[in-house]
């Protein structure tokens, strides 16, 4: 398979008064044509800011390093102008918090449409079309009637749905999508997850999905890699990550997650503490503190990622995990 | 809209009132009146003069009269400039300053919203650093500073532009008050739209409109500039106001016959009629370009509803 | 997602919160304004300038009203200290320029107290009282926004003679509306926070609790608009001098001064040239020192 996208050691770093704050550390991924990986951690844990540094859309004080090769260029040293080509064209990011993501004074069709204009060299009456297309594909109501209006005329699930068209709008390669459904309610949530599996399945679309909602993940990913203090600490696919967990933290992760499917014998189990200070990281394993498994060389050298199975990567010295009696940790 | 602009043109008319009555009975109870400082004037001449300008009636009746008249559109005869009513001198005095206020913030605008955008573009770069240290010259070097060593420069030692006067508004004698008269007001204006661009440019909004790959310039221009010029826009009304109040010491410096000047003449004659006048017609002048800029500020932001 | 927290934890987070709470706003907001080179040079710069106006008296050997009809219009000179020369009656303008300083400095003072006294007891209690009351005083305000107040004081000044009490409140009372807006938005969002209704339920009275919940709390935002209105009063004071309506003679300020020396521009450049500069940089400090404390108070905006 070819990888769309391929990250290698990339780190984003901010600079701030009370000094450099390390977000993201080293991480290195691929994704394929057609697949959907999941980016799993708590907030904070730097998995945004990870796509963020990829799609050039970093603060002022932010730094990245390392190289994200999309289909042979490497985002993060294209000039701008090469970069303006790709982004919102062939790789495209749908964000968090719909409230605030679009312009508040210029209509829906507007924003819809200056995109095809720019991309495809569009005329107005083609990209409204297409605009409208779209709209319906989410499932906007009375689109035709609605796309000349104001964000602020919008519920926040349409103007989710809105980001989300927009994010197809030139049916991108890759498709980036930062919590798209965190702020909807679970039935609006359903349909968005719908929505992209139809996407990924008729266009072959590579998505990713980055959430700290494992339901999400369940529903739509192949993949998982789980981010924790800016650092991959397991990969799997979904089934493996599920079902047979490795790091203590995804195995925590999994623990404080409600499920149907089992019968309730136990109290969810929340993972003590919190995530350690970016600014200020602890010698040897960035979980220490709240890993109830951490032993000696815990303490003094971070675990790297390795791969102990084909496809499988944890960044632990524990090796005792043994899930073939239950299924899942619990 | 319509609606609403009756009612805050409605809602001026009692406004227009209390500014006169204060302004009418605060000059009344000053010390001194216009004819106290001439020469001694016959009794009987004195009261003849009194009586032409309704000052042997009661300050109640007086009031009334002046209002009335007021309403009529007339201000009535200039104590001090025998021969001129105060319509008269307003319609002399009020093009110049007029012309001089709206060139000033028509320049303060044209560099000021640019020189603002640009700063805030290249946030905390050599460039912003210098717009903004050239921004606080211009807010604490007050124009009465300013212009004298305009006219020093400019008009004596390098006889370029002519030092004084009005000269019916040629453009030679327009340049050195325009610019003196401006200068804190691009300097006001650059900071608010950096200000405001700064915030803007970080918006969740303009990260969309930059993930869709759309030139900066663009993304800029179309996403950010309105939103970003929105602290502007409430500040247009207040920046006039203080470019009127500016153009009363710039005409005084450049000899220019505005309506400033009437102004601080007559307040030292104790021109009652005349100062009366100039505080109406810039009140006047203040509450409608209050409306004008809320006017467009909910024309601009499509969340704000007017009523 | 709640937490179930150990005692150990509960330990660790006590002591992680109390830390917090040892380096709280203030001390922060101190670290960060002694941070910024430009406010702690310009805090520098005008504690000199004020200190050399507290001490004019043994910086010259001259008065400020001493007139020395041999040496009018002197340039600058070592020569019997008049290092920045004599003005037209031969006074010697170090001397005046630093009493200048008092006058614009004092002016600059007590008319942002008034400003200030009256804009916070007003917006305190228009955001405190709200609902109706808070609509009517705030419209009062509005409409007070939209007289022409520099004219009213010009009248004021030319009308009442130049009485440098009357000027301190003309133009405190022209700067308050500011003050009171700021004020009242403040306590809008802090009415909001639980300890306000903690001290409520409490049965502090009213009035009790503004002066002692509410004031505390709005007062960072005053204090930067305190530094910057100072700047603001003391361009006015300099307007009306300039136009001959402010302080009397032989007393002087910086806009008197400036508007002697703008007259004699050409024969004697210095009388402009010292006063401007002195005020220039006063402004320029106060308003460094404002823009540092509004950064170091509001973190945000870093």
């Amino acid at each position: 398979m070819t990888s769309i996208l391929s990250i290698r050691d990339l780190s984003v770093r901010f600079s701030t008064p009370e000094g450099e704050v390390k977000a993201v550390s080293d991480v290195s991924l691929d994704i394929n044509k057609g697949e959907c990986l999941g980016i799993v951690g708590e907030s904070g844990s730097g998995k945004s800011q990870l796509f963020i540094s990829i799609m050039g859309l970093l603060a002022d004080n932010g730094q990245v390093d390392g190289t994200a090769k999309f289909q042979g260029d490497d985002l993060l040293k294209l000039p701008r102008r090469k970069l303006n080509k790709i982004r919102g064209d062939r790789m495209s990011m749908i964000f968090q918090d719909p409230m605030t993501c679009l312009t508040p004074h210029l209509t829906i069709a507007k924003q819809l449409t200056e995109v095809l204009k720019f991309h495809k060299g569009a005329s107005e009456a083609n990209a409204r079309k297409r605009a409208l297309e779209l709209l319906d594909m989410v499932r906007i109501p009375e689109a035709a009637n609605r796309i000349d209006m104001y964000p602020h005329e919008f519920s926040g699930g349409m103007r989710q749905r809105v980001m989300i068209a927009m994010g197809l709008l030139c049916e991108p390669e890759l498709l980036i999508a930062d919590e798209p459904s965190t702020a909807l309610d679970v039935t609006v949530q359903a349909q968005i997850i719908d929505l992209l599996n139809e996407l990924k399945r008729e266009t072959g679309t590579a998505i990713i999905m980055i959430t700290h909602d494992l339901g999400v993940v369940a529903g739509i990913c192949d993949r998982v890699n789980v981010m924790y203090a800016g650092q991959f600490v397991e990969t799997g696919t979904v089934q493996e990550i599920f079902y047979d967990p490795q790091h203590p933290y995804t195995r925590g992760l999994l623990g404080s997650m409600p499920r149907l499917d089992q019968i309730r014998d136990e109290h969810l189990t929340a993972i003590p503490g919190q995530p350690p200070n970016l600014q200020n990281l602890p010698a040897g394993c960035n979980f220490q503190e709240r890993c109830t498994f951490a032993f000696d060389p815990c303490w003094q050298t971070d675990p790297p990622l390795e791969e102990f199975s084909p496809g499988r990567c944890k960044a632990c010295f524990y090796q005792g995990f043994d899930n073939s009696q239950k299924g899942a940790a619990s | 809209m319509f609606v609403f602009i009756l009612k805050r043109v409605l809602m001026a008319i009692p406004i227009m009132f209390v500014i006169i009555a204060l302004a009418f009975f605060l000059m009344r109870a000053a010390p001194g009146g216009p004819f106290t400082s001439e020469r001694k004037l016959p009794p009987e001449v004195e009261a003849n003069i009194r009586a032409a300008y309704d000052l042997d009636k009661s300050l109640p009746e007086q009031f009334i009269i002046y209002v009335s008249k007021v309403v009529r559109g007339d201000f009535g005869p200039s104590f001090k400039y025998k021969d001129f009513t105060v319509n008269e001198l307003i319609a002399r005095g009020a093009p110049v300053s007029l012309k001089l206020g709206l060139w000033a913030m028509t320049l303060a605008l044209c560099i000021g919203i640019p020189l603002g955008t640009l700063a805030a573009l290249r946030q905390n770069q050599p460039t912003d650093y210098s717009v903004m240290a050239v921004a606080m010259v211009g807010i604490t070097v007050p124009p009465f500073v300013v212009a004298p060593l305009l006219t020093l420069f400019f008009g004596v030692y390098w006889k370029l532009l002519p030092v004084a006067g009005w000269n019916d508004g040629a453009l030679p004698n327009m340049i050195l008050p325009v610019t003196a008269l401006s200068l804190p007001y691009i300097a006001y204006i650059s900071r608010l739209t950096r200000g405001g661009m700064i915030e803007v440019l970080r918006s969740n909004y303009v990260r969309t409109a930059r993930a869709k790959g759309l030139p900066e310039s663009v993304v800029v221009r179309r996403h950010a500039m309105r939103a970003g010029l929105m602290p502007l826009v409430s500040y247009l009304a207040p920046a006039l106001a203080g470019i009127v109040t500016g153009s009363v010491v710039i005409e005084q410096i450049f000899n220019l016959p505005g309506i400033g000047r009437y102004f601080v003449i007559g307040a030292l004659q104790r021109d009652y009629t005349l100062v009366m006048g100039v505080i109406i017609l810039y009140s006047a002048l203040i509450i409608t370009l209050n409306l004008i800029s809320d006017v467009i500020y909910s024309v601009l932001d499509p969340k704000v509803k007017l009523n | 997602m709640a937490i179930p927290i150990t005692p150990h934890e509960k330990r660790k987070l006590g002591d992680e919160l109390s830390e917090v709470k040892g380096r709280s706003l203030w001390t922060d907001a101190r670290r960060r304004l002694f941070a910024n080179r430009a406010a702690v040079t310009s805090m520098v710069i005008l504690g000199l300038i004020i200190l050399m106006a507290v001490l004019a008296d043994f910086l010259s050997p001259y008065s400020y009203e001493e007139i020395d009809w041999d040496l009018m219009t002197a340039p600058p000179t070592w020569q019997g200290f008049h290092i920045f020369g004599t003005d037209g009656v031969g006074r010697d303008l170090f001397i005046r320029t630093l009493y200048g300083a008092r006058v614009s400095m004092a002016v600059g003072v007590i008319a942002t107290t008034v400003a200030l006294t009256i804009g916070v007891l007003y917006g305190a209690t228009a955001g405190f009282v709200g609902g109706r009351v808070d609509n009517a005083m705030m419209r009062f305000v509005d409409i007070l926004y939209t007289m022409p107040f520099m004219f009213f004081v010009i009248v004021l000044m030319a009308m009442f003679g130049r009485n440098i009490f009357l000027m301190f409140f003309a133009i405190g009372a022209v700067e308050w509306l500011t003050m009171a807006r700021i004020v009242r938005g403040q306590t809008l969002t802090i009415r909001k926070r639980e300890f306000i209704e903690a001290a409520e339920a409490a049965g502090v009275s009213r009035p009790r609790m503004i002066l002692r919940h509410v004031v505390p709390n709005v007062v960072g935002p005053i204090l930067v608009y305190v530094t910057l209105t100072i700047p603001a009063v003391i361009l006015a004071e300099s307007f009306l001098s300039f136009l001959g309506l402010g302080v009397q003679e032989p007393l002087t300020s910086w806009g008197s001064l400036i508007a002697e020396g703008a007259n004699e521009l050409e024969t004697a450049p210095w009388m402009l040239i010292f006063p401007a500069a002195f005020m220039a940089v006063t402004l320029f400090c106060f308003n460094f020192i404002g823009d540092g404390l509004r950064d170091a108070l509001d973190p945000k905006d870093r």
